[in-house]
């Protein structure tokens, strides 16, 4: 089992980003006031749903489950992996569409709001944004030009620190923001998952010359004795 | 007649309350963990006494080390100097650190004095 | 081709929440003791000491040095992560695979270093060796990073650190010299 843990440490909408390329079952033991949730996951894709062993099926009651689950979620999840054959096949929901949908209406805990200088620009993800947040992101977007932080945010649009580290933490919960990498220049933010890059991730230019890195690359392989792959 | 036992709290503010009074152009003195999280302080308005105390923690760390490797012995305190103030550094025991920050020009074997007292206050109480 | 003359030591930075491995992971990859500044932790981190300034180790391949950094872990000493990463090759961040809790923390400690420093960085997932933690594939896709920069290691194994270490570097170079290409890559990917 390798995808385990609390959806007080990791809620319900990252979990399931991290699921969007596994196959098999989640099972979050007492996610919605002691009741259990199983689902069963293809890719993103919803198949089957069940409350306390009852199945779910109806869009809304599907939606309503998934916004319970973002907003007070809690307990221990796990999941399984399994072959497509295996799973039940009772519907067909993209997870990450139900998720857009769905807001978070409690507060955010402090520990996973992100710091107050980090700064954060536009991602290139296409798409609509969801109209709970078209307010929120109407006033954010035109600060990114390179890079917003909670701290610019706060003093630009006289809010506070708290509430301007909220707003972004929500942004990016959709993906339509990321983390500005001092490193990368302002209009390359860290590609997305579905982009198509292969070893030309844009890491950085490093500041110090290539040549003793080059070097020492070249001692750690002969030291480390590599099979070349 | 009734004795009033303090709790250590109540012990190490008034450490602090005095060491104020008897230095009062102090801007502020914090007695924090070895690990850097503040226990009790009093500080001027405006400072942050959780980065004051990490930051002590961090000195008081490095200085150990220094010391250490030039057989120094056990550290007991250590300053840092700018032109418009100091910070005194005082090793309270095995586990607490004694923040003391002064502007320039005080009298620094007062300070030393008192500063010192309260330290081995401190490290009874810790 | 140039004349290239062995310059100063080179500098690494390792850092991540407290119980990834950090230490470990400078004690590992260094040839000579590592200077540890470490005080008793006052609070239950689950070890009895913690880092207050830096661990520091060295290691020296063919006459280049190299000098290694291990950051504390406590968003208290934050300042101590932008002085350490100052002119630094690369940053190194562990988590702890088993510690799920902490993917948020190291979240957050890699953008707040990674926004106020231009520097490349790895992520190193450790205690690949026991058997519930989660694979560096997936948490490559919690970080929203390439799986390339996503490690697995056992911080005790030499090799497995050394290998880090290899990513960092080969990933950093492709990207300084796009045209030149490794012909292979290191990968120390356990399967499950």
């Amino acid at each position: 089992m390798s995808i385990f843990g609390h959806l007080e440490d990791l809620p319900f909408s990252e979990l399931a980003r991290v699921t969007q390329t596994q196959t098999g079952t989640l099972f979050l033991r007492t996610a919605l006031a002691g009741r259990s949730v199983e689902m069963h996951l293809q890719t993103g894709i919803l198949l089957a749903l069940f409350v306390d062993g009852f199945p779910v099926r109806d869009e809304q009651r599907v939606l309503t489950i998934i916004n319970q689950l973002v907003d007070q979620g809690s307990g221990t999840f796990d999941f399984q992996s399994a072959h497509p054959t295996q799973l039940l096949h009772d519907t067909t929901y993209w997870l990450n569409d139900l998720l857009h949908r769905a807001h978070a209406r409690t507060a955010v805990p402090e520990m996973r709001l992100p710091h107050p200088e980090t700064r954060f620009i536009a991602t290139r993800r296409p798409g609509a944004v969801a109209p709970e947040l078209q307010p929120i992101w109407q006033r954010v977007e035109p600060l990114l030009e390179g890079g917003a932080s909670a701290v610019s945010l706060a003093r630009q649009l006289q809010v506070s620190e708290h509430q301007a580290r909220t707003m972004l933490y929500s942004l990016r919960a959709v993906d339509l923001i990321a983390p500005l990498r001092a490193a990368s220049s302002a209009t390359t933010p860290v590609p997305p998952l579905d982009s198509s890059t292969s070893l030309a991730v844009p890491i950085t230019s490093p500041p110090v010359s290539t040549s003793p890195m080059r070097r020492l690359l070249g001692t750690l392989r002969r030291l480390t004795q590599l099979v070349a792959s | 007649m009734t004795t009033t036992v303090m709790s250590k709290q109540d012990t190490l503010r008034s450490a602090l309350a005095n060491l104020r009074a008897a230095l009062p152009e102090l801007r502020g003195a914090l007695i924090a963990t070895t690990d850097g999280l503040p226990i009790t302080q009093a500080m001027n308005e405006g400072a942050d006494a959780n980065r004051v105390a990490a930051m002590a923690a961090t000195a008081l760390g490095l200085g150990k080390r220094i010391n250490d490797t030039l057989d120094s012995g056990d550290l007991t305190e250590m300053s840092i100097s700018g032109k418009e103030g100091q910070v005194y550094i005082y090793a309270a025991g095995r586990k607490g650190v004694l923040a003391v920050v002064a502007p320039s020009g005080m009298n620094l074997g007062l300070l030393h004095l008192e500063a010192r007292d309260t330290a081995q206050m401190i490290s009874e109480v810790l | 081709m140039t004349a290239d003359l062995m310059g100063g030591p080179l500098k690494l930075v390792i850092s991540g929440p407290v119980g990834a491995g950090k230490t470990t992971f400078v004690q590992t990859l260094s040839e000579t003791p590592v200077i540890a500044t470490e005080a008793e932790a006052s609070e239950d981190i689950g070890k009895l000491n913690t880092t207050v300034a830096f661990d520091f180790g060295t290691l020296n391949l063919d006459g280049q040095e190299l000098h290694i950094y291990g950051t504390p872990g406590q968003d208290r000493f934050n300042f101590m992560w932008d002085v350490l990463c100052e002119g630094a090759l690369g940053l190194i961040v562990l988590v702890a695979g088993d510690r799920p809790q902490d993917f948020t923390h190291a979240r957050n400690i890699l953008e707040y270093i990674t926004s106020r420093n231009p520097i490349p960085f790895v992520i190193g997932v450790t205690h690949q060796d026991l058997e519930y933690v989660w694979r560096p594939a997936d948490l490559a896709v919690y970080f929203n990073l390439d799986p390339l920069q996503v490690m697995g290691l056992n911080a005790t194994e030499p090799d497995q650190a050394r290998g880090l270490l290899i990513r960092l570097l080969e990933l950093t170079l492709a990207d300084a010299a796009p045209v030149q290409t490794p012909t292979h890559t290191f990968s120390l990917e356990t399967t499950c």
